[in-house]
């Protein structure tokens, strides 16, 4: 029966897209975040289903819609730069097996976010590309959430719809992919134009809201406390009513630790013991011989350099004494060293500049839209990106998903928002500086 | 079964969702925000210039 649902979405996307192509634009995020193909147990295990939603993207715009295309900014540059960076240091991979492999997956990554504010350029297809990104999203934590529910969750534990250890059927990757998505769906819940304005509707997110907090929960990840924990601040920062929102988070956090049960408890105490913790301390380790690599390959290593990995370090035991803790092939667990092994200072520094500008464009875009009643759903979108954007920075701080594509979709709405303000002032531009100074005027002579 | 009724209902979301953005971008305007805008303005000037 779900292949059945499945081949519908698709046979849908490919049939709507191939009149309007930012339909293939949000097929492509379904497959990238709902993973159909391993979902599925037939039909769509056998089509090329992200090379068909890819092609229809593009060949659907160059075909039919080349309207309003996006101005090149400098955080498209950079976006470019970077995937060729990668390439050129994949071209010198220690290990260009592995490297190779990796690198199908995360060039794709960044160029398609190059090319998204070329699909989505207006208000409703903005909202359509959320709605994409959180929908897909929902076919998992909705299950996730509920079985936590039932059971209290646990680490390691599939309780989505994927298996296995990597993406999002990894406990750390969901949990912090799912609390930078609850911005986004503050933002529908109060903006949507695609949703009409209904109890049920607002019901219905809140709905999404208490799944995402309890899957987050369930994963026993302590990213998932780290990224709510940021998430909490930064919604109660960026936030106008500090009081009401503070009063909202404690309320939340409450919730969350009467569902709690001891063995996730244990697990979160474990946070701040990376001295005898083997799980945290590994990660020092392997970052700790990351610096070291780069300080003789500042190119970096290429994908997958991790492999090469051998530290040691001594550590307190379970008794109190001192021992040898031996990390041999570990992987990176932070995005920002896995960067900068693989691709050297200068990939670090794209990686940090594009993210680093995206955040600024958006407070550009938010300070520009503050006293426009017009524009209230850009000025809170901006907050909700720079949200997701900030929770990601750290929550990716500990796991490995600089190539995993949610980064650059952030970036990537950035972008079209950026250029969505610039285009409503635009065609006002050579008259609004009189108008503005008519008013002002105005206000002098009364 | 929980699974399954997760798929059912994130899949019925996403078709509603492409569906209803289709029809609604084609009715609307593509920088609507751009109109409002000047005619507020326009008309803030009047008033001001009413009261002036």
């Amino acid at each position: 029966m779900r292949s059945v649902f499945l081949l519908g979405v698709f046979i849908v996307i490919v049939c709507a897209g191939a009149s309007t192509p930012f339909v293939f634009g949000m097929g492509y995020i379904w497959v990238d975040l709902f993973s159909p193909s391993k979902v599925s147990y037939s039909i769509l295990t056998e089509i090329p289903i992200a090379l068909v939603m890819a092609a229809g993207c593009i060949g659907t715009y160059l075909v039919m819609d080349r309207k309003s295309p996006p101005k090149f900014n400098i955080i498209t540059f950079l976006l470019i730069l970077f995937a060729l960076w990668i390439t050129f240091t994949t071209f010198r991979a220690a290990l260009p097996g592995h490297a190779w492999i990796k690198w199908d997956f995360a060039f794709k990554a960044v160029t398609f976010s190059i090319f998204l504010p070329y699909l989505f350029r207006t208000r409703v297809q903005l909202e359509a590309m959320l709605l994409a990104i959180v929908v897909s999203l929902s076919g998992t934590f909705m299950t996730f959430g509920v079985k936590t529910l039932m059971t209290g969750g646990g680490y390691s534990m599939n309780l989505g719809l994927l298996s296995g250890n990597s993406g999002l059927a990894e406990g750390s990757t969901l949990a912090m992919v799912v609390a930078c998505s609850i911005p986004f769906q503050i933002y529908l819940m109060r903006h949507s134009l695609i949703f009409p304005k209904h109890w049920i509707v607002k019901l219905g997110f809140l709905g999404f809201q208490a799944c995402s907090l309890l899957t987050i929960l369930g994963t026993h990840a302590r990213t998932g406390l780290i990224s709510l924990g940021v998430l909490a601040m930064v919604y109660w920062w960026l936030a106008a009513n500090k009081i009401r929102n503070a009063l909202i988070v404690l309320v939340a956090a409450a919730a969350a630790l009467s569902v709690a049960d001891d063995s996730w408890l244990d697990r979160m105490s474990t946070v701040t013991e990376y001295n005898t913790e083997t799980s945290a301390l590994g990660r020092i380790v392997v970052w700790k011989w990351t610096w070291d690599y780069v300080q003789d390959n500042p190119l970096g290593g290429g994908f997958g350099v991790y492999r090469l990995s051998r530290y040691t370090q001594t550590i307190i035991n379970e008794d109190g004494e001192e021992e040898l803790y031996e990390v041999a092939g570990k992987a990176f667990h932070s995005a920002y060293f896995e960067v900068l092994g693989e691709h050297g200072y200068l990939g670090l520094a794209l990686y940090l500049l594009i993210i680093l500008l995206a955040v600024l464009s958006l407070r550009k875009t938010k300070k520009k839209t503050r006293d426009v009643p017009e524009l209230t759903w850009a000025r809170d979108l901006s907050t909700a990106v720079m949200t997701a954007i900030l929770v990601h920075m750290a929550g990716s701080s500990f796991i490995g998903v600089a190539f995993q594509p949610f980064i650059y979709y952030y970036v990537a709405i950035a972008i079209s928002l950026d250029q969505y303000v610039r285009r409503v002032y635009e065609p006002q531009k050579a008259g609004r500086g009189s108008r503005k100074s008519q008013l002002k005027n105005s206000r002098k002579a009364v | 079964m929980l699974d399954t009724l997760s798929i059912l209902i994130s899949s019925a979301l996403l078709i509603y969702v492409i569906v209803r953005a289709i029809l609604l971008d084609r009715s609307r305007p593509w920088y609507p925000e751009a109109d409002e805008i000047r005619e507020r303005e326009k008309a803030e000037a009047q008033t001001l210039d009413a009261e002036g």
